[in-house]
């Protein structure tokens, strides 16, 4: 495990703007210090870093080659809006979309800041998502090359969906690279940033390290959709952190349908008095994939809600973790708070492991949690069966229903078919089944 | 059409048999009716005819068309034309009452050598099929049966039978739950499917449905047997008289 943090360390940094050297700098300091979690590590029980270990995804990422190969992986189909793509962490001017944005909004990729600008981000990077509290994160930093920064003025608002593409390119060896976000929403203003995490081709051995910040001011209201949709040797771990003013509102969408070990920590820290958070998620693992929700909500002001609502589909010999945590503070008077996860195991040999955690340091609250395991519904399975249905169909169909019920809140219309077309594929392995849902 | 010959089944992990004894003839082109007690068995012999797991058939025998209907699989007594409208139907919240009609007339017609119909033509036959049995065409684009009313449950059932052109249709209390009005939609779908070709069992608590559905056979089924068959005048004395004179003469 030493070895594995001493190779991330040992990594050579190519040259950067002083700002950037100094996040490195303070990165490596800080991963210096830590420890790899093992599975002995509550947070980490259930899922074990093997593969990022056996592999020692280290090392920079290759050349992407010819982009033409990538431009499909990059359509999520959204018509309108900006687009930023990172191809292999770095950013990729000839796949994105840039379109007019209003004064007083800054929509950029790292290595575009003046020396202003990143003199300012390296001020606030890392406030959510300190470097010394989490080694991944620390490591994000070290190798930290490129990334986009989203920072709305006072009271706009972004009406186009803004989309953030993360796509990873076949590596002749395990490679590791940096991903990173930081969204300031001033108060009031409102914006929609769409997180996709995709591989082109296959063989990507590359492992994904992430780290995403968002700052509410108050009163404002972020939609951010995170969509993995990697391929079935990409390893993704990433932290999305949040942090919400008074009256502040965070409506979270969450997709993982892809990735050989796909972890996602999402922070929410519902800060000021009546802050929101909403989390939706579904997670669909397949094969040997292990796709991990970690979610932590912390209501740290009186009149606060938050709603998680997630489930998941494991099939195969895959595994799904989901550990919701909601942490009530003592000050956090009228504090409501529900979560409900629920799970179907597709067989014998997938697992799903789910922990509801609520730690509540006061009485006036109103909170729920449920969490459930099951198998397919023999009810409806039937009921499906008596009307001609071969059951191999009318599990595709069962397992579409019940994830389906989640994709349907989710916004963005193309977002919502791309997102339907890799369910059908995941839970239909002879794409006939799935005839009759597309 | 259905021919039951001393059928014995239980729960399968119970020792007193449900079904003990039961024989039943049903010929092409006739209505049967099957009345009887709460928990005498009719629910339980329509499952076991449409293949549910969970039961266990003991002894005797059932032929559908000529076949032995206990071999084939659930999917299969349904593209062989066994159609069961349940009690209580399921409801599949995420999957779109017209995704699961076309899924299930495909796979019918598919089996019968028939060509698939394209979208357009299973959703204009679906319409037709919503009108007729006045349910707003809203509710094919709504999840099956999800939050759909007793009575929208009932009709949707009828829908699917329809649709799915079956042989035999064992209704099953297709008439609990149904205001006046549309029993009488319902009753009128029933009837415009009847034919020479095609079988019908009502299983009802009730005399109203066979005003309107004339039955050939009414059958009474009590402690898992049937206790006695007549014409459609018999269901008129089980309304007068209900079922203990009946179980008195048996025993
Ligand atoms: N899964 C089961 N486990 C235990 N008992 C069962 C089960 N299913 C049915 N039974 C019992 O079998 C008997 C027959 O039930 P069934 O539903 O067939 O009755 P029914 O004639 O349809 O009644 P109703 O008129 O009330 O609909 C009842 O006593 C019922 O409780
Ligand atoms: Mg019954």
């Amino acid at each position: 495990m030493a070895d594995y943090l001493a190779t991330a360390l040992a990594r050579q940094a190519p040259p950067a703007a002083p700002w950037l050297a100094s996040v490195r700098a303070r990165g490596a300091e800080e991963a210096r210090r830590a420890r790899l979690p093992t599975i002995r590590d509550e947070a980490w029980r259930y899922t074990s870093l093997r593969p990022l270990l056996e592999g020692n995804y280290t090392a920079p990422p290759a050349e992407a080659g010819p982009l033409a190969r990538w431009a499909e992986a990059a359509e999520l189909g959204l018509a309108a809006g900006p687009r930023l793509v990172f191809v292999n962490g770095r950013f990729c001017a000839a796949l994105s979309r840039a379109t007019p944005l209003p004064e007083g909004v800054v929509l950029s990729p790292l290595s575009d800041l003046d020396e202003v600008a990143g003199a300012r981000l390296a001020q606030s990077l890392g406030r959510l998502a300190p470097p010394g509290e989490r080694v991944f994160t620390a490591l994000n930093q070290w190798w930290l090359e490129d990334g986009a920064v989203l920072w709305v003025r006072d009271g706009l608002e972004l009406a186009e969906p803004i989309h953030l593409l993360w796509l990873g390119t076949p590596q002749p060896s395990p490679a590791s690279v940096a991903q990173r976000l930081q969204v300031v929403l001033g108060a009031g203003a409102r914006a929609t940033v769409v997180e996709h995490f995709a591989t082109g081709g296959a063989g990507e051995r590359l492992f994904t390290n992430g780290v995403s910040e968002f700052e509410l001011g108050e009163g404002a209201c972020l939609r951010h959709c995170r969509v993995h949709l990697e391929g079935e040797q990409a390893l993704a771990i990433g932290l999305a952190a949040a942090r919400l003013a008074a009256g502040a509102r965070l409506e979270g969408f969450h997709a993982a349908l892809g990735g050989q070990l796909t972890r996602v920590e999402l922070h929410v820290a519902l800060e000021g008095e009546g802050a929101s958070c909403e989390l939706t998620g579904l997670y669909l693992p397949r094969r040997r994939e292990v796709f991990d929700y970690h979610t932590c909500v912390e209501h740290r002001s009186p009149n606060a809600a938050s709603e998680q609502a997630f489930r998941g589909i494991a099939a195969d010999r895959a595994r799904a973790v989901f550990n919701g945590r909601i942490h009530i503070h003592p000050g956090a008077r009228g504090s409501v708070a529900h979560l409900v996860d629920r799970n179907i195991l597709g067989n014998d040999e997938a697992e799903v492991d789910v922990k509801p955690e609520l730690e509540i340091y006061n009485d006036d609250v109103q909170c729920s949690h449920g969490a459930t395991v099951a198998q397919w519904d023999e009810r409806q399975l039937f009921y499906l069966r008596s009307r001609g249905v071969p059951e191999a169909e009318a599990r595709v169909l069962l397992g579409f229903a019940f994830a389906n019920e989640v994709l349907e809140r989710f916004p963005l219309q193309e977002l919502r078919q791309r997102l339907r077309a890799r369910l059908l594929a995941r839970l239909a392995v002879d794409p006939q089944l799935a005839r009759h849902l597309t | 059409m259905l021919s039951i010959h001393d059928l014995e089944v239980r729960i399968a992990d119970q020792e007193r048999p449900i079904l003990k004894g039961l024989d039943l003839e049903v010929g092409a082109g006739e209505v049967h009716a099957i009345m009887g007690p709460n928990g005498s068995g009719k629910s339980t012999l329509g499952y076991v005819l449409a293949g549910r797991d969970g039961y266990q058939v003991t002894r005797g025998s059932v032929r559908f068309r000529g076949r032995d209907l206990l071999a084939m699989d659930v999917e299969t007594r349904a593209r062989e034309g066994l159609f069961l409208a349940f009690q209580y139907p399921v409801e599949i919240p995420g999957l779109s009452n017209l995704e699961f009609l076309k899924a299930a007339v495909d796979a019918v017609r598919e089996y019968r050598g028939e060509p698939p119909l394209d979208s357009a033509a299973l959703l204009r036959r679906a319409r037709e099929a919503c009108a007729a049995l006045r349910l707003d065409p809203g509710f094919l684009k709504r999840g099956v049966n999800e939050g759909f009313s007793g009575g929208e449950k009932k009709r949707n059932e009828i829908l699917q039978m329809m649709l799915l052109e079956p042989r035999l249709c064992i209704l099953d209390e297709i008439d609990s739950g149904l205001d006046i009005d549309a029993l009488q939609v319902v009753a009128d779908g029933v009837n415009a499917l009847r034919s020479p070709d095609r079988s019908f069992v009502l299983i009802t608590h009730y005399q109203r449905l066979l005003e309107y559905v004339r039955p050939d056979r009414v059958h009474v089924l009590s402690g898992g047997r049937i206790v006695r068959s007549g014409g459609a005048e018999l269901a008129l004395e089980l309304e007068e008289r209900g079922y203990g004179w009946l179980e008195e003469e048996v025993a």
